[in-house]
């Protein structure tokens, strides 16, 4: 008998044929489901800090409403829905009160409803959080799709080729090359004038993207592997990749925009970065510098060891004053070091694997097309081989998953502020592993990995034992941390909201 | 009620010739669209032929009779037009010749070696493999239009709307 399982799908592969062209747009037609996605994960990470968001929100939304009773505009409807605003601060504070009482008298499981009543009546605090959250997500990533997401080419002061060069002249005509195997339209190319070897695809949808190749890549690559590079980077702009990486770098920006509002009674650039935000969040197209300084100053805040303003000014004025002046700011110093401990960690443990998975699922299914565009796994995989050690071209960190040459896992500290970024792409071993097996079979897409491999396990117990013991062994560890986490992170929400709510009660 | 069953046969038989008729129709337009890809691509190398000719020129000057040629096939490619087995015919001569011209010129170390020179083998090298990649779409698209129209039921509103099969673009040089 022959075997038929084999034969089948590679046939009705060619039945299809290679038309590249319309897989492509179906592939770019699925991006909506992982723009939702990153929605979802941005507005979630905003509930640790709903804590403080809600009652600044409310706290707004009622000054607003006593300009409006004061500049005559509907008094009576204003008046209302600020004293309507007031009496929700004052039920989640009473709540809030009535929770705490409970702690004290629950004396096992039977007693959870002591805990549960009151807590899901706090749940529509939440509420203004994850808006705000989907909100600020929908507008940064508006703002840099706006004008294109090429922000860092201008960051990284990529150039256009210099067709004189021959390296760079060759280089052009494999983009084009390669635009034209996948039936996309021909992506811009950017030259970055860096000794890193490494490649990126940018850009805003299949018709703006813009390849950035670094000068060390042309130098360190054959024609054959600087094919396959270059056709990765093709398939990924028409694939619509880019717009999902827009998607997850909105995210990290969101991240970084809340850990910028804690920042901002103590550093004055946390204010400029604010101001950055309205403006292009307001522009039509906003301008490249701008958005290159936005980036930049999110990306600043979202690092454990930026320089806090207030210890300068403290320092620079003669002593007593310094300090006098220092003084009311504390609590709030104490309040932000607290959230972002909190949201650091809330956002490594839940929020970062989802935006892994979404992330490396893309990634795999380029290299697939990637490899059938220049049919040469072996070239890609020795391409990704050489780039793999070389790392990124300066300023091109915090968008680390863009590179083709960032391995997942890279050295990096928990304050390193491209921890999440670094962790985004899948590592270049089980790439190339998987372009090894697509070696065998050219063209035939990479069969998923389970996470367990039976045969293998029943092959060896005795190792395999030896690891589930130790995997054992990890679990009330896991659940430790993550009681910690939960810890740490009702201990913060609690605190905040009781002040923010009590200031809320008083001042609407 | 056999009038209703006609009725609701007809109204069937008819949204389905419709769905049929603009599948053809796309189908055929992608063809096109492809040809379109094809042509740019073969022009840009038609285009590259005097740089080559120029870069050439003072080093075969007893290669007259070679030079000469890869003006004709190149007149001759342009003249083809949009006839598919025609145009492949013109332009896999101009291919043969274009190889020719190469070979004679690894001969002569200094033009082999000459800045332009390299440029122009760069040049078209790369066109080459790109009107292969474009030769391929275009086939790809043609054999999917032909399979659609040659089939049953669909064969019916292509007969009746005049859709005809369309030739590939087959490159000599590959058979041989």
């Amino acid at each position: 008998m022959t075997d038929t399982a084999d034969v089948t799908p590679a046939a009705r592969q060619t039945a299809r044929g290679t038309n590249f062209r319309a897989e492509l747009a179906r592939r770019r037609r699925g991006v909506w489901a992982y723009s939702a996605v990153s929605a979802a994960v941005a507005a979630a990470q905003t509930i640790v800090l709903s804590a403080f968001v809600t009652p600044v929100i409310l706290l707004l939304a009622g000054g607003v409403l006593h300009l409006c009773a004061r500049a005559g505009f509907l008094p009576s409807a204003a008046r209302a829905a600020s004293a309507a605003i007031r009496a929700w601060a004052r039920r989640g504070f009473d709540t809030m009160g009535v929770l705490s009482d409970n702690l004290d008298k629950v004396h096992g499981f039977a007693d959870r409803d002591l805990i549960l009543t009151p807590l899901t009546s706090l749940a529509p605090l939440a509420l203004p959080a994850l808006g705000a959250g989907a909100v600020v997500w929908w507008a940064l990533r508006g703002a840099f799709l706006r004008s294109g997401g090429v922000e860092l080419t201008t960051r990284l002061a990529a150039r256009p080729a210099n067709d004189a060069d021959p390296e760079e002249h060759q280089l052009s005509n494999i983009v084009e090359e390669m635009a034209v195997a996948a039936g996309a339209p021909t992506p811009g190319l950017r030259i970055v004038d860096s000794r890193a070897a490494n490649a990126a695809a940018v850009g805003g949808s299949h018709r703006t993207g813009v390849v950035l190749v670094t000068r060390g890549l042309l130098d360190t690559l054959n024609r054959a592997e600087t094919e396959a590079v270059v056709g990765r980077l093709v398939a990924a702009i028409a694939a619509g990749d880019v717009r999902v990486a827009q998607s997850i770098l909105a995210v990290l920006r969101t991240f970084g925009f809340f850990l910028t509002v804690l920042d901002l009674p103590m550093r004055f650039t946390a204010w400029r970065t604010l101001a950055e935000f309205v403006l292009a969040a307001l522009a039509p197209r906003p301008p490249a510098r701008l958005l290159g300084a936005l980036a930049q100053g999110l990306e600043d805040s979202t690092q454990a060891d930026t320089a806090p303003d207030l210890e300068k000014l403290s320092k620079s004025l003669p002593q007593p004053l310094g300090s006098i002046l220092v003084f009311p700011l504390l609590p709030f110093m104490l309040i932000s070091i607290l959230f972002k401990m909190v949201l650091l960690l809330w956002t490594a443990l839940f929020l970062g694997p989802p935006l892994a998975l979404i992330w490396r699922s893309r990634c795999y299914w380029t290299d697939a097309m990637a490899v059938r565009l220049g049919r040469d796994p072996r070239a890609l995989a020795s391409a990704l081989g050489k780039l793999a050690g070389s790392g990124l071209p300066e300023g091109g960190e915090a968008q680390a998953h863009l590179f083709l040459g960032a391995a997942g896992g890279g050295v990096a500290s928990a304050n390193d502020r491209r921890t999440i970024a670094l962790d985004l792409p899948p590592s270049i071993a089980s790439r190339t592993a998987r372009l090894a097996a697509m070696d065998a079979a050219v063209g035939e897409a990479p069969r998923p990995h389970g996470l367990i491999h039976w045969g293998q396990v029943l092959a060896h117990p005795g190792p395999a034992l030896l690891v589930g013991s130790l995997l054992l062994l990890l679990l009330p560890l896991g659940v430790i941390l993550l009681v910690l986490v939960g810890f740490l992170t009702v201990l913060a929400m609690s605190m905040s909201l009781m002040a923010g709510l009590a200031v809320v009660a008083a001042l609407v | 009620m056999v009038a209703w069953i006609a009725l609701g046969a007809a109204l069937l038989g008819s949204a389905y010739g419709l769905a049929t008729y603009n599948r053809l129709v796309a189908l055929r337009t992608r063809a096109s669209q492809a040809w379109a890809g094809v042509d740019v691509q073969l022009r840009r190398r038609q285009d590259l032929i005097p740089a080559l000719v120029e870069a050439a020129r003072g080093y075969l000057q007893h290669e007259r009779a070679l030079l000469d040629d890869l003006a004709a096939s190149r007149s001759g490619a342009q003249a083809a037009g949009d006839d598919v087995p025609a145009r492949a015919q013109a332009e896999g001569r101009l291919a043969a010749v274009v190889g020719g011209v190469l070979m004679r010129a690894e001969s002569y170390p200094d033009l082999k070696g000459s800045e332009p020179m390299l440029r122009l083998q760069e040049d078209l090298t790369s066109a080459e493999s790109r009107i292969a990649l474009a030769r391929r779409h275009f086939n790809d698209s043609v054999a999917d239009y032909n399979t659609a129209i040659s089939t049953f039921p669909a064969l019916l509103v292509a007969g009746a709307c005049g859709f005809r099969p369309r030739a590939l673009f087959e490159a000599p040089d590959e058979r041989s």
